[in-house]
């Protein structure tokens, strides 16, 4: 299964550009694949997740899955000013 | 200790300066900056005036914490009644001139009257003189600064002075220090303007004591260990708060065209990245340095450079250098706003803005409003001097912003800012504002936290009155919204109180700022009391609005945002939701159902 990933402003190990394409196997979740991405955070941030431009709560990440074409956004908990 | 217990009065209309001691009473309740110079106009001044008659104050505020080692700790404020809004005005500034201002011995200057011709101010330590300004009037901020300085022969002197749009009185006009650093918002220029005082040149000599020096850098280092290795801070500096655009669109949360739009199909051209790239033309990126204000360890600023080969800026060699670059807040409002792509044309705007003293928000949101009335038929060339106002018009944007700036032609209808405009031209409904001032950009649709925020906003729609960022991109929904925003107003008028910036976010919740206080100011301060003055300072503004019919009744969104279903992105298909979370506000704060502090409430914080 192929997704394509979008990491907006902060350094990803993964993918220095910000983005990517990941393969992945069929019944990887969200929360490993954020793992993957080595993003470099601090402790408790959570990182605001949207598949197909509908964020995901935490909660619900380590159970959710992803289908082939999907399209993974990822940014810090970034505030405005 | 941390207070000097001294404000300068400056009484324009007979030309004195006078020092009296500040109201430790008030200080200990109202803390400093933000807090303590509303204290001040709300004592001082009747609700009623007019914001720009010699009735109004304007009040320059330091902070406790302004000045000294702690972190960020270089902030500072205007204070007054707002003539964009009606409603109370704080407009927070960084830079350097705050913490020169504090070390020239002054908690605070507060103006009054209205000179009868215009002058500058000028604070040299303990001495304060006012001078003509005859030679000063009608020329820019970037040219009078440096002049300033030179008369003066102080380079290390710093300057915070009106351009253009403030003597005109245009309401979206800022104060500008440090040449690119602005106490932008609600229109602050203008009452400056309309006392006829063009500049303030401040030297300081002195320092900031504290009531327990060893203990308050103890404490200022516990903070620093814990902000300096942060990813926030290194984010905030590497990427500068530029980095929004692409989350906001990812998200469908960035107001464009005028919000009929929460997604900019042209973000790539004009957002953090775009601004790293070299140009063809000379090779050079736009972004070239970053840039702290005093005594920060984030340095968030960004210097820019605009292609000097770059229509505009042709022959215009004062454009041609380094200078304040983008943000995101600049960046939007110049470009998805106005649906503009052009990364020099964004570039530009922002240098017209800071050189004239204009608010680059509400300037970007007010021709974006105008362009849509444009585009209706509302008004044509004929009102604009033949320009024509299309969205995405790069030569609308650079014609003007020029104009807006010196307050020529039409420039002197955007100089209204949205509300009064759209009302001009009959249709209000097109102002996307509250309480008359413009959307940052963040779209209230998508960001529902965001929405309640900018409704309840005392000074009008603002993101920095509170921060529900990270709660508004991990869910769509309103649950939760309330409870984020009421404690993230308080804190943030907490820490707009003492001098320092709200950026550390997070980072130092009030556990966290709380010891530098106790350590430095009189008295015991726990995070409890330090929070809960951050709620005063909330009600007091409050109930000045309320004095003004711009409370409760105001606490509402356009109809943009309460009816039109978004079109795209995370809240396809949704509204604000405005009515879901504000019975929960009230509430949260001990207000009554329509929005009052009960009596029991207004008791608890020392203000019944």
């Amino acid at each position: 299964m192929r997704i394509t990933v979008e990491v907006h402003a902060i350094a990803c190990g993964k993918f220095p550009s910000g983005e990517g394409e990941l393969d992945l196997p069929p019944d990887v979740v969200l929360s490993e694949i954020l793992d993957q991405l080595a993003l470099k955070t601090d402790p408790d941030e959570i990182f605001p997740a949207l598949i197909n431009g509908i964020p995901v709560p935490l909660e619900e990440r380590v159970d959710r899955k992803l289908s082939e074409g999907d399209h993974l956004v990822v940014f810090p908990p970034i505030e405005g000013g | 200790m941390s207070w000097h217990e001294k404000i300068l009065r400056v009484d324009l209309t007979n030309g004195t300066c006078k020092s009296e001691p500040l109201n430790m009473e008030w200080a200990a309740a109202y803390i400093g900056q933000r807090g303590l110079g509303s204290k001040y106009l709300v004592e001082e001044t009747d609700p009623s005036i007019d914001a720009l008659s010699p009735e109004n104050r304007l009040i320059i505020a330091t902070g406790p914490l302004t000045g000294t080692m702690a972190s960020t700790g270089g902030r500072w404020s205007v204070i007054c009644k707002s003539p964009l809004t009606g409603a109370i005005a704080c407009s927070n500034s960084g830079g350097y001139f705050g913490a020169e201002l504090k070390n020239a011995g002054w908690d605070m200057v507060i103006f009054e009257g209205k000179a009868a011709k215009p002058v500058y101010l000028e604070i040299s330590d303990e001495t304060a003189t006012l001078h003509d300004a005859s030679a000063y009037w009608g020329r820019s901020v970037w040219e009078i600064e440096p002049e300033l300085k030179a008369k003066h022969g102080d380079p290390q002197a710093r300057v915070a002075s009106i351009g253009r749009a403030g003597e005109s009185q245009a309401r979206i006009a800022a104060v500008i220090n440090d040449l690119h650093r602005a106490a932008g918002r609600s229109g602050v220029g203008a009452v400056m303007g309309s006392k006829n005082l063009k500049a303030m040149i401040v030297r300081g000599s002195g320092g900031v004591t504290v009531k327990d020096p060893a203990r308050f850098m103890a404490a200022v280092k516990a903070a620093k260990d814990k902000l300096d290795p942060s990813e926030r801070r290194l984010r905030l500096g590497k990427f500068g708060t530029h980095a929004m655009m692409d989350a906001t669109n990812s998200f469908g949360s960035l107001p464009t065209r005028n919000s009929r739009d929460m997604q900019f199909e042209g973000v790539k051209k004009i957002n953090a990245k775009a601004v790293t790239v070299p140009r063809l033309s000379d090779g050079k990126p736009n972004l070239i340095g970053t840039k702290a204000c005093f005594g920060c360890t984030i340095a968030c600023g960004r210097m820019g450079l605009i292609d000097p080969n770059y229509k505009a800026v042709e022959g215009k060699e004062r454009y041609q250098k380094g200078t304040g670059g983008l943000e995101y807040e600049n960046a939007y409002a110049f470009g998805p706003m106005c649906g503009i792509d052009d990364l020099d044309a964004l570039m530009f705007a922002n240098m017209v803005c800071n050189e004239d003293g204009l608010d680059t928000i509400s300037f970007g949101a007010t021709l974006s409003a105008a362009m849509e009335l444009f585009e209706i038929g509302a008004i044509t060339t004929k009102e604009t001097g033949g320009i024509d106002l299309s969205f995405g018009n790069v030569d609308a944007l650079n014609t003007m912003v020029v104009l807006t700036g010196k307050g020529e032609g039409f420039g002197q209808d955007i100089g209204l800012g949205s509300k009064r405009l759209c009302e001009k031209y009959g249709h209000p409904e097109l102002s996307m504002a509250v309480r008359g001032q413009e959307f940052p950009g963040y779209e209230p649709r998508a960001m529902k936290g965001m929405g309640l925020a900018y409704a309840t906003s005392n000074r009008g729609a603002c993101h920095l009155r509170a921060a529900p960022f990270v709660q508004d991109f991990t869910s769509v929904s309103t649950e939760g919204k309330a409870e984020v925003v009421k404690f993230t107003q308080d804190k943030n008028a907490l820490v707009d109180s003492l001098g320092l910036c709200t950026f550390p976010g997070p980072v130092w919740e009030p556990e966290d700022i709380a010891p530098k206080l106790d350590a430095a100011l009189p008295g015991d301060w726990s995070a409890e009391r330090a929070m809960e003055a951050g709620e005063r300072i909330w009600t007091l503004e409050r109930l000045y609005n309320t004095a003004v019919g711009l409370g409760p009744e105001a606490d509402t969104l356009p109809d943009r945002q309460l009816k039109e279903p978004a079109k795209s992105g995370a809240a396809q298909g949704q509204t604000a939701e405005l009515e879901k979370m504000l019975p929960e506000y009230y509430e949260l704060r001990g207000w009554s159902k329509d929005g009052h502090p009960t009596p029991e409430t207004l008791k608890r914080l020392g203000l019944g």
